[in-house]
């Protein structure tokens, strides 16, 4: 590795990630660590499709297109927690202090808070979600012309700082309150829940909060109809990168106003 | 100008108090007590480059925070810090890429890993060159005697052997200040004196700056050119060890064994004398009294079978020093 490649952010990056995979991998176990969760994110879609192995199609919505959704929403969540995972870890490592050493060191804190965790597992849910997305859009006969592929991989790297933001903003909570807030699952597991079902039997303004206030359809079902042909928006479609990337800035500022709260822990 | 420069620096926390108990608990998610605590209160000192300082006080003293702010981990509510022009927690990578910090009871290596995965990720955050990080290794490692340990996991280190490491870690970028807070707690003896001499000789040859926090005061008076004191978060004494003793610690001792029993001793210049037998104990000012003169009268007084002069024990001054401060 040249020089300049290991000082780079990448560089450091992977090295980050080296040290992380060394470290499970010392533990015999970790194949094993690895089942729980895939049981869990396979079984987890199984309500949907036996529900509609049963009573058929809700208007509209098929299976296959209920999957797609949920399939893309997992895909994000699963990019996002493999990237930023530390993050997720913020407000424990404010609690005890160990925060610290992230200040001590001349690299930017939200690079150097993403890198601090990474596990293995997690990639079970981008797997899923990817694996899960390709065999609906198939099922929904989608045109993947470039647009439409763009339009989609642009819509997952939205969606992935989407998820980064709550993360974030969760981490910015834990600088004022000292303990870990339930309220975040909602947003993180509990919202690719919510892509389980159809946006029109939701009520009006929870369709809208999903939308745009933790913007869950945006990089999800928007796309996929654009790409599906459901007859919505294709602009909405397009939107999710630029929307969730602002998302994503303003949740960093919000977390670089907490950094400034910081009360170190211990001695 | 000086490297370090602190001046009028407070920093308050507010803890929140709870009730103990459940029920306690139940009513702190409505209603909190709130206590500021003044972790750090005007203090004010600097540092030349190269000076070796020790920093000492009582636990919760703010000691740990005094070296937090400087760090630029804390920001204090008021007052200037200055370090090497510039001010830690607004230029906080610049700052932190000159400065080494070592936390005897917080680890800065990865726990699950050999030693040598954590320096080369600790080598490419600080964006040391290859040879440049290859020569400060041998050298420190050599120095430390830790060449062995470099493939171990931190997890089966013994305490003595990771704070070793931590040392190197801290000195890879080559800092050209060096803060250390508590680094030989828990240490054995011998690995002690080690680190010491390590220590010490860094300082010399590559003039870095010290200061470190401590309670062990064998540090000190090994290591450090300059004490300064600290309690209840105000600076209380900032000088040499001798400086120290003249002010905490005025007093000498003799202790001396009679050859015969004696009645009574009349020593009006001594501050205190107590008889038990054929010893006596005998203490002075030597501020006020010439030693030489008050022996000399205390040997016409009574013959001597044996004769010691005593400064009192350090660890017990400062001890007694502490006490003072919790009053």
């Amino acid at each position: 590795m040249s020089e300049t490649f290991r000082q780079s952010p990448l560089g450091l990056w992977t090295r980050y990630m080296r040290i992380h995979a060394l470290s499970q991998l010392q533990y015999r176990g970790w194949l094993l660590a690895m089942l729980p969760s895939l049981v869990y994110v396979v079984t987890d879609p199984l309500d949907a499709v036996l529900m509609f192995d049963r009573f058929g199609a809700l208007g509209d919505w098929t299976a296959s297109r209920i999957l797609l959704v949920y399939g893309l929403a997992l895909l994000c969540f699963g990019l996002a927690e493999l990237f930023f995972r530390g993050i997720d870890y913020f407000p424990q490592l404010v609690r005890t202090g160990e925060f610290d050493r992230l200040l001590l060191r001349p690299r930017a804190l939200l690079f150097q808070a993403a890198a601090l965790r990474f596990h293995l597992n997690r990639l079970n849910r981008v797997v899923a979600g990817l694996l899960l997305a390709l065999v609906c859009l198939r099922a929904e006969g989608a045109a993947l012309s470039p647009a439409n592929a763009a339009m989609l991989i642009l819509a997952v790297i939205g969606g992935t700082l989407a998820y980064a933001g709550v993360l974030l903003i969760a981490a910015a909570a834990s600088f004022f309150t000292v303990g870990d807030s339930e309220l975040i699952n909602l947003f993180t597991n509990g919202s690719y829940q919510v892509a389980k079902a159809p946006p029109q039997l939701l009520p009006g303004w929870l369709r809208r909060a999903f939308t745009f206030l933790m913007p869950m359809f945006l990089f999800t079902y928007y796309p996929a109809a654009a790409v599906c042909g459901w007859e919505e928006s294709r602009v909405l479609g397009w939107l999710a990168l630029p929307l969730c990337a602002a998302f994503f800035g303003l949740s960093a500022l919000l977390w670089r106003f907490g950094v400034r709260h910081y009360k170190s822990a211990g001695s | 100008m000086p490297q370090i420069v602190l001046q009028q620096v407070c920093k308050t926390f507010v803890l929140r108090k709870r009730q103990k108990g459940m029920l306690g608990a139940m009513r702190g998610a409505f209603t909190r007590e709130k206590e500021l605590v003044r972790a750090v209160r005007d203090v004010s000192f600097s540092v030349e480059e190269g000076e070796l300082v020790g920093y000492i006080g009582p636990n919760g003293a703010g000691k740990s925070t005094t070296i937090k702010m400087m760090s630029g981990i804390l920001v204090p509510d008021s007052g200037e810090i200055n370090i090497m022009g510039r001010t830690p927690w607004k230029e906080r990578a610049a700052h932190v890429s000159q400065i080494g910090v070592v936390f005897g009871q917080r680890s800065q290596l990865w726990w699950d890993t050999p030693v040598l995965d954590s320096f080369e990720l600790l080598r490419d955050i600080y964006r040391v060159p290859q040879a440049a990080y290859k020569r400060r290794l041998d050298d420190l490692t050599a120095l430390l005697d830790a060449g062995s340990l470099l493939n171990t996991p931190v997890r089966q280190l013994s305490l003595g052997q990771r704070m070793k490491c931590e040392l190197i870690g801290a000195l890879l970028h080559a800092p050209r200040i060096l803060f250390l807070d508590e680094p030989t707690i828990g240490l054995d003896a011998v690995t002690k004196l080690a680190l010491r001499a390590f220590l010490a000789d860094l300082n010399r040859r590559e003039g870095v700056t010290m200061l470190l926090t401590t309670h062990d005061m064998d540090d000190i008076e090994a290591l450090c050119s300059r004490v300064m004191v600290i309690g209840r978060g105000a600076l209380l004494f900032d000088g040499d060890m001798d400086g120290l003793r003249a002010r905490y610690a005025p007093h000498r001792v003799i202790r001396a064994r009679l050859a015969r029993p004696c009645e009574s001793l009349d020593l009006p210049e001594a501050e205190s004398v107590s008889l038990d037998g054929l010893n006596a104990e005998i203490t002075f000012l030597p501020a006020r009294v010439d030693p030489a003169r008050l022996i000399a009268r205390l040997a016409e007084a009574c013959p001597l079978a044996d004769l010691t002069v005593e400064a009192p024990d350090i660890e017990r001054m400062v001890a007694r020093m502490y006490e003072e401060m919790a009053l």
